[in-house]
């Protein structure tokens, strides 16, 4: 009987394993990287495999022997739904902190590309309604430029902001002069909601979200740093 | 004369309206400096991130979901062969193989979701057995089985294992001496398979049962055709056997 009940556990962990797994942030296919969840694509630029040039180190993936993304490494967050949604049961919901991580190898110059979930009242806000407020925030020290949360919040001052346009839809920037321990950087956020698109959560619950382009350097830097970012961002595709 | 006289002026006014222009101080922001005070500078032109490329040029279903389950689509045709055997024995019936041939549509819920539901039409045949209890009553076991299957539980496991079960319905044929009989059919499958050719090809192992239809016919007077009696029964047979299947 013991013998019975240990084969059946057995098989039910290899049942909950086989349909329980963790859903990818997206993967490298042809011509670009994709979004699991079809928000949005990356198109590879001058290289036939590459989304930045040389001199960016993706790390938030192993990469194959032919230097092709591979395996990806995901730090997620575990948001609470309730919170969320401003009601109901307190329900975890796990978030990818960031999609894609660049590094400068020369440098200390970073991209990355990040999807933020929204509170479920935010369904109205804008892009610039939601980036402010997230650069204010950032401002009083409430959250940190850092996606992964590397480092804790310091000193922000948000410099400049303007409009944006990514694949005709209406975004937003914000730039921010940030010191962290003494060390100066300059930080260049721009903000995209794709009304069409939601967070989903099973098939009941749906969340607005912010997807978000930033890139972070020196000051002195940052123009240079700029070239690449723009780059990257004009070959966004958000999915229709 | 008197038309020439604005164009006359508008020229010779031109470079001196031009020098002036040059010689101006940029003009003054009054807010300037409550901006600064208030650290919010004013908002600079739009940023345009587009390279106008869309999905025309670049269509999105092209690129290689590596993430998919196989295989790709919504919708596969599938055809499977089964080899079992009923092992078990009963009064009219004695352990015997059974052949099956089912064709299935596979619907998958969504690209990346590892459940699925098979529906299609099982026929299967197996060799029949005619017993003779006496007293002129005979016994005739089913030969032709032609099923609606349906496979609610149907998951991969990865890629290169799956699990399929459900119930199946239709009816079943006994030829028996009366002049053969079509009975009700029933009968719930299960089976595990190891996949290969990006999901395409599957094998493995079945097991399940099925209500085995047992015609009786019950005559009396041998030479008299027609003063005969019959009615049915049925003998749950578990199978088990081996199955391989392509998903077109």
């Amino acid at each position: 009987m013991q013998r019975r009940i240990t084969v059946l556990a057995i098989a039910l962990a290899a049942l909950a394993s086989g349909c329980a797994s963790r859903r990818p942030i997206g993967h490298f296919g042809d011509g670009a990287f994709y979004h699991t969840r079809g928000h949005y694509r990356i198109r590879y630029g001058s290289a036939p495999t590459r989304l930045l040039p040389d001199g960016w180190r993706l790390t938030n993936y192993d990469h194959g022997d032919d230097g092709a993304p591979t395996a990806e490494h995901v730090d997620e967050v575990e948001i609470d739904a309730s919170m969320l949604m401003g009601r109901g049961r307190a329900q975890g919901i796990r978030v990818p902190k960031i999609d894609l991580l660049y590094q400068q190898e020369d440098g200390d110059g970073e991209i990355w590309v990040r999807t933020m979930v929204l509170p479920a009242g935010w369904e109205q806000a804008s892009a610039e309604q939601v980036l402010q407020t997230w650069a204010s925030s950032v401002e009083q020290g409430h959250l940190t430029v850092d996606p992964l949360g590397r480092m804790p919040a310091g000193h922000a001052t948000l410099t400049h902001w303007g409009s944006a346009v990514v694949d005709g839809e209406a975004a937003h920037w914000v730039e921010l002069d940030v010191n962290r321990g003494g060390v100066d950087q300059r930080v260049t956020v721009v903000g995209v909601r794709p009304g069409h698109h939601h967070w989903r959560r099973g098939r009941r619950q749906r969340f607005p979200m912010l997807l978000m382009f930033g890139y972070v350097s020196s000051p002195d830097e940052h123009e240079a740093v700029r070239h690449d970012f723009e780059q990257l961002v004009r070959r966004v595709d958000i999915g229709r | 004369m008197r038309a020439l006289t604005p164009i006359a002026l508008l020229v010779c006014a031109w470079p001196l309206a031009a020098q002036a222009q040059s010689d101006e101080a940029p003009p003054v922001d009054e807010f300037e400096d409550a901006e600064v005070a208030l650290g919010s500078p004013r908002p600079v032109d739009t940023w345009t991130l587009d390279d106008g490329v869309g999905a025309d040029e670049v269509p999105w279903d092209t690129f290689d979901p590596s993430y998919d389950y196989f295989p790709r689509g919504p919708l596969q045709v599938g055809l499977e062969a089964r080899i079992s055997a009923l092992p078990t024995t009963s009064l009219a019936t004695s352990p015997r193989p059974q052949l099956e041939l089912h064709g299935f549509l596979n619907f998958r819920y969504s690209a990346r979701s590892p459940w699925q539901m098979r529906v299609g039409v099982a026929i299967a045949w197996e060799p029949h057995e005619s017993t003779n209890l006496g007293g002129g009553t005979f016994v005739t076991t089913s030969a032709l089985y032609v099923r609606l299957r349906v496979l609610p539980l149907s998951v991969d496991f990865g890629r290169n294992f799956g699990l399929r079960a459900g119930p199946d319905v239709g009816f079943q044929y006994a030829p028996s001496p009366g002049g053969g009989a079509i009975l009700f059919a029933a009968g719930g499958t299960a089976q595990i398979v190891a996949r290969t050719d990006d999901g395409r090809f599957e094998a493995g192992v079945h097991a399940g049962a099925q209500l085995t239809g047992i015609d009786r016919l019950e005559r009396p007077n041998p030479y008299d055709y027609y003063d005969q009696a019959g009615g049915a029964s049925f003998n749950v047979d578990p199978i088990v056997g081996a199955t391989a299947g392509y998903l077109f």
